[in-house]
C-alpha cells in the first residue's frame, strides 16, 4: 500500500534555519555594504562610486531574497500555481523598485528638484512596492487551493496585527523616548516578513 | 469534524500526494483535512465525497 507520503508537515525546523541563514547573510550585506559606503567616503571617491557600489549590493540582496523564496518553497512545499504568479510578480516589482530607487536617489543628488517634482519623484520607487501589494491581492484572488488561502489570509493578519503593534509602539517611542525616526517605508517590508514567521505558527496548527 | 478521508485512501493504496492531485490541491491540504485540523469548504467536500463515490456525510463526521 503507497500510503509513504503519511508524515505531518514537519518543517519548522527547516524554516527555522532558513530564517536565521538569511537574517545572518543579511546582516552580512548590510554590515559590508555600509563599511564599502564608509570607505568610499572616506577616500573621496564620490558619487559615481558610491551609486555603482549601491547597485551591486542590491543586485546581491534581490538575489538572496529570490534565492531564499526558491529554498523556502523547495523545503516547505505547498507552492500552487498562483503563489508561483505571485512570486514572479513580486520579483519583477522588486527589481524595477531597485532600479527605480536607484535613478531617483542619483537624480535627486546630482539635480536636486524641490516642491511638486520631488513628490513626483518620489512617487516612482512606491509605484512598484504599491505593485507588490497588489500582487498579494491577486494572489488571495487567484488561489484556488482553498487551504493554502487560508494558512495565507491567517498569516497576512498575524503581520498585520504584529506590524500595526509594533508601529503604535515605534511612534510613542520616537515621540517620547527619542528613539530613531523610522521611515513610514520600513512597515510594508516588516509586514512582509512577519508574513514569512507567522507562517511557522500557523501551520504548526495544521499539522 | 472527523473524517474517513485517510482510510478510503488506503483502502485505495493512494498516498496523500495521489490524493492531493486527484483533487488540485496541494499535499499539506490533504494532510490538515485527513487530521481534522481544517474542514473543506462544501465545494471541496462534494468533490472528495464524489472522488470516492460517498455522499458527504458517510466521509465527513461530527465530532
Amino acid at each position: 500500500m503507497n500510503i509513504v507520503d503519511d508524515r505531518p508537515d514537519d518543517t519548522g525546523r527547516v524554516k527555522v534555519l532558513l530564517l536565521v541563514g538569511v537574517v545572518w547573510l543579511y546582516a552580512i550585506l548590510v554590515g559590508s555594504y555600509w563599511w564599502a559606503m564608509v570607505a568610499i567616503r572616506d577616500n573621496h571617491l564620490g558619487p559615481p562610486a558610491a551609486f555603482a557600489c549601491s547597485a551591486v549590493y542590491t543586485v546581491l540582496i534581490l538575489g538572496t531574497a529570490f534565492g531564499f523564496i526558491r529554498l523556502w518553497r523547495g523545503a516547505v512545499g505547498g507552492s500552487t500555481p498562483a503563489l508561483r504568479r505571485r512570486d514572479r510578480r513580486t520579483m519583477v516589482s522588486a527589481a524595477i523598485y531597485a532600479a527605480l530607487l536607484l535613478a531617483v536617489a542619483w537624480l535627486q543628488r546630482l539635480h536636486p528638484v524641490h516642491g511638486v517634482l520631488a513628490y513626483a519623484l518620489a512617487l516612482l520607487p512606491a509605484i512598484p512596492v504599491v505593485a507588490m501589494a497588489v500582487a498579494m491581492g491577486l494572489y488571495f484572488r487567484e488561489e484556488t487551493d482553498e487551504f493554502e488561502r487560508t494558512v495565507r489570509v491567517e498569516n497576512a493578519l498575524w503581520a498585520t496585527g504584529g506590524t500595526l503593534a509594533i508601529a503604535t509602539v515605534w511612534g510613542f517611542a520616537e515621540m517620547l523616548a527619542q528613539a530613531p525616526h523610522a521611515g513610514a517605508w520600513v512597515w510594508f517590508p516588516l509586514w512582509a516578513a512577519f508574513t514569512s514567521v507567522a507562517d511557522i505558527f500557523t501551520r504548526r496548527r495544521y499539522r | 469534524m472527523r473524517n474517513e478521508i485517510r482510510a478510503l485512501r488506503a483502502a485505495r493504496g493512494w498516498s496523500q500526494g495521489d490524493l492531493a492531485a486527484e483533487l488540485g490541491v496541494s499535499r499539506q491540504s490533504v494532510n490538515a483535512i485527513e487530521t481534522g485540523k481544517y474542514d473543506p469548504s462544501l465545494p471541496l467536500a462534494f468533490k472528495i465525497a464524489r472522488l470516492f463515490g460517498q455522499p458527504i456525510e458517510g466521509i465527513f463526521l461530527e465530532d
